[in-house]
């Protein structure tokens, strides 16, 4: 086909999730925003397979040049490889979670406010995915914040208002502080492209100045340890399918910018210094990140805090990414899918015990897997591909890393990945463990629960193991495509 | 002396606004002075953007212009859900606190009652 008609289905990309948001907004019935919503999921999860099979095919990006004004002054929409999986991935996502939720709000009003926001949510991080403007990210940066806000407030309770408060005043001031990065690149080298800015970047002072504003203002977004502290009670506290989506790509949208910048747009100003500090921190998140995970109280807080540890990995590989860059975006990218697909099939199947149970203290989950047992499978199988058992994604993902670091002659990575696998099946095992001791008590649970709404959340621990089994075929289309 | 141009002057009341906007945001407990200095900053960086409109003395740039406006749309989204917020918060607040002072006052109440009642 046409390569023009693929160039016109990134207009899709952005135009049919904002119109699905209108029509949920707009519609009174719920059923309605049921079909609408399952509807278009599955239409884009149709344009974003079409859209990656044409790029690794082809081995050239899709480009889109809005209203046909040509950059600096106009806006391009640029699909390559890397933003092509992501977008598969949000697709692929985004479909499970709309199945979920079908199920998941039952008689509850939340629902006729969820599908609009949601919507929204969907088409910001497709924009994040697309655009290649750095003023056109920052739009779809902030509507992206919004949104998970919104999301998060939805819940009601005192707790989940306070938690999108905090997260809202972190988020603006992220995006801010990316503003002010944007506005310094584009005092000093007048374009707002992101070609046009890696041609003409070079090692000066406001350059660093910019990329420093930046990191700052996405390490706030990604929740990389020391600034974490938003991070547990925002995403604990959402309703399941807020917390699944939040985790699994709305961090990675904020890694994505910030991994274009470091070493795509800006590398010219790239140190060994900086990025070691960068790869420290992120060691520091695996740690403390695993340890909290290990001492929550709570399951969605334990899944919460193993996200924050989990995000240490992606950072941990800035370092790597100076000596092997080929071999370490692949697995960079590999790593964000396993932990994308594995993450959001945990947080629901969590919501499922905690609807079940009516509550999620960790304490009073004895015997859970009696009562439950797709949804204690799942987190079993999302567990094996966290800690990186094979023949899970995970374990391709963390092999990958380990290669890398060998490969590059920093073995001090090594060590610390070994001991965030450690930590993580010390933390999974903890929950697993619980779930499969029989309760002395007479249980209280809700036995005859129906878990046929886990029907999407068990095709994304599915995707988990097959990434795992067809490992190959996955990081050559990946590698491919650099 | 050097002679300031329009541009110079911009840019330094942006760094002396962007200096406020984070001592107010990173200093003070009261979420809504917080949502206030996050405005203030954001002014800052639009003084930064309009500076860099006006690098050139024969031509301005309309692009800065578009990112503020668009800039200010944003943020304008941003604050008014920050105070909508807000207000949700303080009327749980509010109504906890109700909630405590009734039992206080029913506590009171009875304790009053007990000891009016031993007195008798």
């Amino acid at each position: 086909m046409h390569s023009s008609f693929y160039a016109i289905s990134i207009a899709l990309l952005l135009t049919l999730p904002l119109i699905a948001a209108i029509l949920c907004f707009v519609v009174n019935s719920i059923k309605v925003k049921r079909y609408v919503s399952v509807l278009f999921a599955i239409v884009l999860v149709f344009i974003c397979v079409a859209q990656a099979s044409y790029v690794f095919e082809n081995n050239e990006p899709l480009q889109l040049v809005v209203g046909e004004w040509l950059p600096p002054l106009g806006i391009k929409l640029v699909v390559d490889g890397f933003s092509s999986v992501m977008l598969l991935m949000t697709s692929i996502i985004g479909l499970a979670i709309t199945f979920y939720s079908t199920h998941y709000f039952e008689n509850d009003d939340k629902e006729s406010r969820f599908w609009s926001l949601w919507w929204f949510l969907i088409t910001a991080l497709f924009g994040v995915f697309v655009s290649s403007d750095i003023f056109n990210t920052y739009i779809m940066l902030e509507l992206l914040g919004l949104a998970s806000v919104s999301l998060i407030a939805i819940q009601g309770t005192q707790k989940a208002l306070q938690a999108s408060y905090q997260y809202l005043l972190v988020g603006l001031l992220g995006s801010l502080l990316y503003l002010l990065g944007v506005a310094i690149i584009y005092r000093t080298y007048g374009v707002l492209d992101n070609e046009l800015i890696a041609q003409l970047a070079q090692n000066n002072l406001s350059t660093k100045l910019a990329l420093a504003f930046i990191t700052l203002g996405m390490m706030m977004k990604c929740a990389l340890f020391p600034l974490h502290f938003w991070l547990p009670e925002a995403h604990s506290n959402a309703s399941a399918p807020v917390s699944a989506i939040l985790s699994a790509l709305v961090i990675k949208a904020a890694f994505f910018i910030l991994f274009k910048f470091w070493f795509e747009m800006l590398t010219p100003v790239v140190t060994v210094l900086a990025v070691s500090l960068i790869g420290c921190l992120g060691a520091a998140a695996i740690v403390y990140g695993s340890y909290r995970a290990f001492t929550a109280p709570r399951l969605k807080l334990l899944v919460a805090y193993s996200t924050v540890a989990q995000i240490g990995y992606l950072f941990v590989a800035f370092p790597l990414m100076i000596v092997t860059p080929e071999i370490t975006r692949t697995a960079v990218i590999y790593f964000i899918v396993a932990h994308g697909c594995a993450k959001a099939a945990m947080f629901l199947s969590a919501g499922t015990i905690q609807k079940a149970v009516g509550h999620d203290n960790l304490a009073d989950l004895k015997g859970i897997a009696v009562h439950l047992p797709l949804s204690i499978f799942i987190f079993a199988v999302t567990s094996a591909s966290l800690i990186g058992l094979p023949p899970s994604g995970g374990f391709i993902a963390k092999w990958l890393m380990l290669n890398n670091a060998v490969q590059a002659g920093q073995w001090w990575w090594v060590v610390t990945l070994f001991i965030g696998g450690l930590l993580a099946s010390a933390y999974l095992f903890r929950v697993l463990n619980l779930a499969f001791t029989t309760s002395e008590q007479e249980s209280l649970l809700d036995v005859n629960y129906s878990e046929k709404k886990l029907l999407g959340a068990a095709g994304l621990a599915i995707i988990t193991i097959i990434i795992g089994l067809n490992a190959i075929w996955l990081t050559s289309m990946i590698a491919s495509s650099a | 002396m050097i002679l300031m141009t329009q541009s110079m002057l911009f840019s330094l009341c942006a760094v002396l606004l962007l200096a406020i906007g984070l001592i107010g945001f990173l200093l003070t407990s009261d979420f809504l002075r917080k949502l206030l200095a996050l405005n203030v900053i954001g002014m800052a960086i639009f003084m930064v953007l309009i500076a860099a409109a006006n690098n050139d003395p024969n031509a301005v740039d309309p692009l800065p212009h578009a990112m503020v406006l668009t800039g200010i749309v944003v943020a304008a989204a941003g604050t008014a859900l920050g105070l909508n917020l807000a207000s949700k918060i303080v009327k749980f607040a509010r109504s906890i606190q109700g909630e405590n002072t009734a039992i206080e006052n029913k506590k009171s109440n009875a304790t009053q009652d007990s000891s009016n009642g031993q007195t008798d």
